[in-house]
This record gives structure tokens, sequence and C-alpha cells, in this order.
């Protein structure tokens, strides 16, 4: 990190891939703000004359249904736009309580070390052994079906990808020389923590978090596959919706999933060029 | 290796039992009383209370708790609430299907990954490390459930290839087959388990690929890469006797710590390909509110995730001598 931000920059403006990811990942997030300026339809409304109409580019489509209508006639175009809304609303508020919960009890784990540790560590290992969606249906089904929900299941797994990266990395720092000087000059632990641990711990966790929320937006949209988030304006609820007509009407479930797809990938592109801008080590890999 | 192991196996009795507990406190400190599921809406007072009772459901939380674990110490994983079975006949019925979609699943992407990944790093910024990059890029962002109904629409709707659901002849019978002349059962095995297999096995591919190149990159950098060079070695000589050894633990490492995602994966690939797993078994037992069932499948999860992992250190000690367990 030797000057920081300007280095990233520099980095940033040669690299396609990453700013491919940012542009998507700009224009998605215009869109689910201005969705409802955007969206040429409203994404509930039945157009039953023209129901299961084909995208423009194919023969029977025109401007007015761009990416074609689903079984009951609703816009596939304007269902998409709004159905960003919920992935994306649902993965970020998801993962910032996995941000927080995660680097707390990351920071907590490493630096007290101890029983602390243990305990902490153990319920990582609990939560490893149990696949997130298999845990995910479990809560919904007791919990209900609601969007709240699947955001607490989201930051209640999700912590553990970040307590495990920060606590690795306080294991590091705090053996190095500033910390143990501040801890001479007798800094409070928090000080310490927050002064000294948390600006170095910011880096990592925001590649962490980067990547994590293209996954949650792949969560979301499983759960919604499902028909279990009580929410039908989804992508993941309108591909498992469009499975029954993949004979007449091959688009009502193709084209969320490519919605899905390529907001995952401009997150991982995003998170993969973050951490090597950041991470020195991972980029220069030597060759032979 | 004989201390190690008690240490190791200790350890994954306290992650089960944490598993287990964590599934127990979900379902009992929830709102709602599953009984109202079993008796119905119209069910009377009596007859709710009476379920209630024979269940064990009207019991204090924590004479619950001690029942279940005193039942699971002594192997009893309950009885479902539905159908009145064992949750161990019904899982174990359900099992091999699921095992066997999750090693197909694996034996096709990880040889390929690992293949890729070697390509990849071996021919560096060529147009054939841009196009592994791509395709471990595109598996790791593409949701598998979406890629099954994809490959549905393709090979089974379009193309008429492949069948879209079900599964074929059970595997050591369409071997059996062979030795009695008979081709057509294990192609019909084969036809039915190559969507799903693939769609499960995409994510696990594309992380090993990337994983793969990264490692052998890293390898060919170190001082015993220049040595085995100095002597003579040939380029794929190295990479095959000195570098790949190398390599591979940490692929095994991620292919272990993956196994929790590849079982969650099943579930819903088998749901997207109605395939007869324990996936979809779980996945009903959830929405039906069969508290016995789930307890006994995230249990058995658990499980498989954690001795898969020992048997993942195991390996270690074979692919690294250096790595004595202690």
């Amino acid at each position: 990190m030797e000057t920081g931000f300007a280095r990233i920059w520099q980095e940033f403006r040669g690299n396609r891939l990453a700013q491919f990811g940012a542009l998507f990942v700009t224009v998605l997030v215009v869109t689910v703000v201005f969705a409802s300026e955007i969206a040429p339809h409203d994404p509930t409304k039945f157009h039953l004359p023209e129901r299961n109409q084909p995208p423009v580019f194919l023969e029977g489509g025109d401007w007015v249904f761009p990416l074609g209508t689903d079984a009951h006639g609703r816009d596939v175009l304007s269902r998409i736009i709004y159905g960003a809304r919920t992935s994306l609303g649902t993965a970020a508020a998801g993962v910032t309580i996995a941000v927080i919960v995660g680097v707390t009890l990351g920071l907590i784990a490493g630096y007290f070390g101890g029983v602390l540790d243990t305990l902490i560590m153990r319920f990582v290992d609990i939560l490893l052994s149990i696949p997130l969606i298999l845990l995910a249906l479990l809560v919904i089904a007791v919990l209900g079906p609601k969007i709240i929900n699947i955001i607490l299941v989201m930051g209640a797994a999700g912590w553990i990808w970040h307590a495990r990266i920060v606590r690795g990395n306080v294991l590091r720092i705090r053996e190095e020389q500033f910390v143990l000087a501040a801890v001479n000059v007798g800094t409070s632990h928090f000080g310490i923590m927050r002064r000294h641990l948390l600006p170095n711990l910011l880096a990592p966790v925001l590649v962490t978090a980067t990547m994590q929320i293209g996954f949650m937006v792949i969560l979301e949209s499983g759960l919604s596959f499902f028909g279990i988030t009580g929410s039908s304006l989804s992508w993941g609820w309108d591909i498992s919706a469009g499975r029954k007509y993949l004979g007449t009407a091959w688009w009502i479930a193709s084209f969320p999933g490519f919605a899905i797809f390529f907001t995952v990938l401009s997150f991982n592109m995003i998170g993969d060029f973050l951490r090597d801008a950041i991470d020195p080590h991972s980029r220069h890999t030597p060759v032979g | 290796m004989g201390r190690y192991l008690a240490h190791r196996i200790l350890h994954s009795f306290v992650v089960i039992w944490g598993a287990a507990t964590l599934v127990f406190l979900i379902l009992h400190l929830s709102p709602g009383d599953p009984a109202v599921n079993l008796v119905g809406e119209n069910a009377t007072q009596e007859q709710f209370e009476l379920v209630r009772r024979s269940l064990g459901l009207d019991l204090p939380l924590h004479e619950r708790y001690f029942n279940y674990l005193t039942d699971l110490a002594a192997g009893d994983l309950g009885t479902s609430w539905f159908v009145g079975q064992p949750t161990v006949d019904m899982l174990l019925e359900r099992l091999p299907d699921t095992i066997e979609l999750t090693l197909v699943a694996a034996l096709i992407g990880i040889p390929l990954a690992i293949g890729l990944g070697i390509v990849s790093a071996v021919f560096r910024r060529s147009g054939l490390d841009y196009m592994a990059n791509i395709v471990a890029l595109f598996g790791l962002s593409t949701p598998n459930f979406w890629l099954g109904v994809m490959l549905i629409l393709l090979f089974a709707v379009e193309l008429r290839w492949l069948p879209s659901m079900g599964r074929g002849p059970v595997f050591h019978e369409a071997i059996a087959a062979i030795f009695s002349g008979q081709i057509k059962p294990l192609a019909d095995w084969a036809s039915h388990i190559v969507l799903p297999a693939v769609t499960l096995g995409t994510f696990l591919m594309a992380l090993v690929t990337r994983l793969t190149r990264t490692d052998i990159l890293e390898n060919l950098g170190r001082p015993y890469v220049k040595v085995a060079r100095a002597k003579g070695a040939s380029n794929w000589g190295v990479i095959y006797h000195h570098v790949l050894p190398n390599s591979l633990i940490s692929v095994v490492t991620v292919i272990g710590l993956e196994v929790g995602s590849l079982l969650g994966g099943a579930v819903v690939t088998e749901t997207v390909f109605a395939w007869p797993g324990m996936g979809r078994l779980l996945v009903e037992s959830i929405q039906r509110r069969d508290y016995p069932v789930i307890q006994a499948g995230v249990l058995l999860t658990s499980f498989v995730f954690v001795f898969v992992n020992i048997l993942i250190d195991l390996i270690y000690v074979y692919l690294d001598p250096r790595i004595r367990l202690k």
C-alpha cells in the first residue's frame, strides 16, 4: 500500500475487467434507486392478451415489451429492474450485518485469544459444517417467509467469512512494532483495536465483503427460487416460475438468470481487482 | 498420529454436537407450534393437546433438549412426525443417491479444474490462460439453479438429447448389466446424471481451477524449482514431479472446506432435476416442519462434512511426507 488510493486508481485505469464490473454495478445501483422511473411497465400488471410474448429480436416481439412477457403478460424487463431491488437490497443489508458481527468477533478472537478465541472459532467450525442454504431454508421455514428473516440469516451465518479473515490478520498485526509500542505506552485495548488494528483490517474486509455480496445475491435468488422469500418480485422467483414454460417461452426463466450472472460476475471482478491491488504479494506472483 | 486422531475426533464431536444444538434451538425457540401443522386447522383443543403431549412438545425446553440428547446418545435419531418411519431409515435410503451425485460432480469437476489450472499456469498470459480464467470467473458467477434450468432448456427441451429429470438405473445395476452384455443401462444412468452433476460441479470446478493456477505460479518461483531445473528436469517434469504434489495439498484443503457448499448445492440441484436424494427430502421436511427429519438431516450433513475433513487430514500425510500429524 505504498501510495494508497492513488496507486489503486492507477491500477484501476489499466484493468478492463474491473472497469466493466464497476460500470455494471453503478448501472445496477441507479436501477435500484430509480426503478419506478426506469421500468417501462408496472412489474405486477397483467397484460393478458400479450402473455408469453417473445422478446423484441424474435418474431412476434415488439419494443413495448423489449424482453418479452411472462405467462400472465407481465413485462419481463420491468420485473428484472424491480427484482434488482429485492436481490441487491437483501444481499447488501445481509453483508452489512455480517461485516459488523464478523469484524467484531474476529477482533476479539484474534486480540484476546484464550477461551474467547476458542469459543468463537468453535462456533465458526459449527456454522461451517452446515450448508448455508440448508440453514437458511430451515430458519425461513420456522420464522416465516419475510425478507427481514433472510437478511438475518445472511448476517447470522455470513459473519464467519469476515471473522476468519480478521482474526488471521489481527494475529499477524498484533506482533508488529507499532502495536507493541502502543501497548507499552499504556493504550487501552479498545484504543489499540480502534486506532491500530481496525485501519489495517479495512482492506481485507473490503475484498471479502465485495465477494460476499455476489455470493449473497445467489443465496437470495436461490431462496426465491424455492419460493420462500415472501417476495415474488425477485430474480430467483421468476426463474422458478419460468421453468414451466421452457418449451414455449424460454425468455421468462433465462433473462433474470443473466441479471444474476452479470451482477455476481461484476462483484467478483471488482473483488478480484481489489484483492490484487491491495495485496501486492498476490499480484507479483513470481514466474519461472 | 494416534493422539492427533483422538484430538480430531473429539473436536468433531464438539462440532456435531454444536450443530445439533443449534438446529434444536432454532426449531424449538421459534414462534408457532408445529403441532398445528400435524392436526390441521380444524382440530379441537383436546386433539391438539393430545398430539403435543405424544410428541413431548408440552415439556419445558430443557427437558426436551435433555430427551433429545439422551436419545441421540443411544443412537435414536427419532421418528418422522408425518411418515411415522425412523428418520435414519428415511435419510439412509436417500443418502446413496446424494453421495452418487456429489461424487460424479466432483469426478467431473476436479480433474478438469486441475488440468485447466496447470495449463493456465504453464502458459501464463497466453490465450489459453485467458480462456481458463474466463471459464473460472463465469463458473463462480453462475447460480447453480439457473445453470440447471438452462442446461434443461438446451439439452432436454431444444436438442432432446438428455432427460430433464429423474434418475436412471442404480449405478451398480448398470455395471452388472455390462457383464451380462448390456450397455444400455449404463448409458441410461449416464444420461440422467450428467446434467445434475455438471450443474453441481461447476462452482467447485471454477474454484479449484483458480486455486491450482495461483498455487502453481507461486511454487514455480520457489528455489526447489530452480534446483530441479538446474538438474536438467524438463518443463513438464518439474510440474509433474515437483510442483503438482505441492499444489495438490492446498487444492485438497479447499475441497474439504467446500464439501459443505457441495452438499448445499445438492439440495438445490436435486430440487431442479427431481433427483431422489437427501437434499430433496430435507426441503420437503422443512416445508412441512417435520422436526425430527430436519434435525437428523442436518446432523448427518454436519457429520459428513466433519468426516471428510478428517479424511483429508490423513490424505495430507500421504501427499506431504514432511507433515507429521501430532
